[in-house]
């Protein structure tokens, strides 16, 4: 049932109006979102996801198609998705300066309606969890890059959102920033169960660490969709295994490995890390069919006299995913693609 | 999913008071925090001062020294102005400071509380400065400028109310405007509130304004509250005809003129906030 998913999208059209052509900025997206679900929308700039999170949040009217929230059509029941959802955007300089940090937070309270009492608890309590105790009777013009998005994060939850919408949240964070930002955000799933995600990102790691699934979204598209792992079988059906021995097996050596069931092909692929460790070293590349396979081809070795050195999987990337699905890089976004975020 | 859904309501009007409450503390934050306190009181004297003093001047020069009736309305409709300009700004200002400035509007607007409320809220601060401006040249007229104060608070009272709900009509109508336009948008409203200026009687009496911009002026629901203002500050006297109306003809016309531009403005707001809705201006930064 649509009305029992966090967030439930059908053939979802934005475009606008622009010279000399209309840009299309999502071209009829379909996305379901369940309750407690950390979802992820992957892609480069001017993909689209800003103007999904747009519409989600109330702030933009799609073209066509239908999207709704917690159960409320985005079009005609704002007031009560505003009451259940929030939003927190990075890279850029939001706040009014001249309020304290804590004046701030209780500002936006009492727009989510808080009472006064509750309302300055909650800030004290946000203030503390987010590790602005130091800023919090400092004027928010004074704070860093990072202290306004932790200012911005804590607004973000003071209503204890359903459904939070974070919009590359990490945009121009350093690391250490960026990593707190991820940290709370995690602790904030784990605080309460049904709390929904929808996180916008072009970071892959931010992708993998937050999200239980991931949507790739390029030109107003979602190009592909399902959990990290679901995502990188899509251009790597087989697994693949460095086997690293401290000789080449004996009776048939590779032959026999390859012919293993389940095992696809096995290659010798000495490189840098097994040349000069050992004279007879080598290390192989093994494609399995399935994991399961991996105990007949280390039991193979061992029978074949030779002893494992090293084990490593290999998995592609979200980017090699992308680079697969969409044809070129994160770093080549495509500004003719037209799309506007 | 669907058992909590059915537990969440709308805005209520409780919702709506309390947005409004803390958007006049955010306002004056604002409005008296960008400045020393020094500078800003002295800001907040020679503004509207000085704007009434040239008037003073040219009006003196033109007249050879000669004092009268005439300028005792001069005055009194240049100081009563100060509340129009302010409200038209501080609404304006805030939809342009909110969405290009500080660049919260799009974090105001997707909160339960409705942005009008909030506008009300924010501009208010800007009313209660230009109200010290009222007085304050109001004070030297009576004091240096010979204008008698006759009050009549039974008419001053009821006028100033309705007059603030005309004047917040308007400027909320202009704020909606705004929301479409460029950064560039706040000299607008300036020049529309400089032209209200003009044909709404504050220093020109209605009849001898062009003919063509007579029906503009008396269908103008702050025509109606200048007249009536000064008539409950400085007793009757206003040259042209609407000086020979009876008060309560005059505070007819405020009530009918306020009647009609308020809902239509609120309808108007609420367009304009679909419009930008659609276009995508709730965060946008036009300032480019």
């Amino acid at each position: 049932m649509p009305d029992d998913l966090s967030i439930h999208a059908r053939a979802l059209t934005r475009v606008y109006k622009a010279k000399p052509e209309p840009v299309t900025a999502l071209g009829g997206v379909d996305l379901d979102v369940e309750p407690g679900e950390y979802f992820g929308l992957l892609g480069p700039n001017g993909a689209g996801k800003t103007t999904l999170i747009k519409i989600l949040t109330t702030l933009l009217l799609p073209t066509s198609g239908t999207a709704r929230v917690a159960g409320f059509d985005v079009v005609t029941e704002t007031a009560k998705i505003r009451r259940v959802i929030n939003m927190v955007a990075g890279g850029e300089q939001s706040g009014y300066g001249l309020l304290t940090v804590r004046e701030q937070l209780w500002m936006f309270s009492q727009f989510y309606g808080l009472p006064q009492r509750d309302g300055w608890r909650k800030v004290d309590g946000l203030i503390e969890v987010t590790g602005l105790q130091e800023q919090r009777d400092q004027k928010v013009r004074t704070l860093s890059t990072g202290q306004r998005q932790k200012l911005n994060f804590a607004r973000g939850l003071l209503n204890d959102p359903w459904v939070l919408f974070l919009d590359e949240p990490t945009l121009g964070l350093d690391v250490a920033a960026a990593r707190d930002l991820r940290e709370h955000t995690l602790a904030w799933k784990a605080g309460a169960p049904g709390r929904t995600l929808l996180l916008t990102t072009h970071y892959m790691v931010e992708a993998e660490q937050l999200c239980d699934r991931i949507a790739i979204v390029d030109r107003g598209r979602i190009l592909a969709l399902g959990t990290p792992g679901q995502l990188r079988r899509r251009v790597q059906a087989e697994s693949i295994f460095r086997i690293e021995l401290d000789h080449l097996p004996e009776n048939g050596g590779l032959d026999a490995i390859a012919g293993l069931p389940g095992v696809v092909s096995a290659v010798r692929t000495d490189d840098e890390s097994s040349e000069g460790a050992g004279a007879d070293r080598v290390a192989l590349k093994v494609a399995l069919a399935d994991d399961s396979a991996l105990t007949s081809v280390v039991t193979a070795v061992a029978e074949r006299g030779s002893h494992l050195v090293g084990l490593a999987k290999s998995e592609p990337s979200l980017e090699d995913v992308f680079v697969e699905l969409v044809g070129r890089g994160f770093g080549a976004s495509d500004e003719d693609g037209g799309s506007r975020s | 999913m669907t058992d909590r859904s059915a537990a969440v309501r709308g805005i209520s009007l409780a919702d709506a008071w309390r947005s409004f409450r803390t958007a006049i503390r955010l306002g004056w934050a604002i409005e008296a925090n960008w400045s020393d306190p020094f500078l800003f009181a002295v800001y907040t004297m020679a503004k509207p001062l000085s704007a009434a003093m040239i008037l003073v001047v040219m009006y003196s020069i033109i007249t050879g020294g000669q004092a009268g009736k005439f300028l005792q309305f001069l005055i009194v409709g240049a100081a009563l102005w100060n509340v129009v300009y302010g409200v038209l700004a501080g609404l304006v200002q805030s939809i342009l400071e909110d969405r290009e400035r500080y660049r919260m509007m799009k974090y105001v607007v997707v909160t339960p509380s409705s942005l009008f409320p909030f506008l009300l809220g924010r501009s208010l601060a800007r009313v209660g400065v230009s109200l010290v401006a009222v007085v304050l040249t109001l004070a030297v007229g009576v004091l240096f400028l010979g204008v008698e104060l006759r009050l009549n608070l039974l008419l001053l009272v009821p006028a100033s109310v309705l007059g603030l709900v005309a004047v917040m009509g308007l400027g909320i109508f202009m704020a909606g405007w705004c929301l479409q336009l460029r950064q560039e948008a706040w000299s607008y409203p300036e020049a529309i509130a400089g032209a209200m200026y003009l044909v709404s009687g504050a220093i020109f009496p209605v009849n001898v304004l062009p003919a063509v911009v007579q029906p503009i002026a008396w269908a103008m629901p702050t025509t109606w509250w200048l007249e009536a203002s000064r008539r409950g500050l400085v007793g009757h006297g206003s040259p042209g005809d609407i000086g020979a109306l009876s008060d309560g003809t005059v505070m007819l016309l405020l009530l009918a003129s306020t009647v009609v531009v308020v809902p239509l403005a609120l309808a108007a707001f609420a367009w304009f906030m679909r419009a930008a809705r659609h276009k995508g201006l709730l965060d946008m930064t036009t300032g480019s």
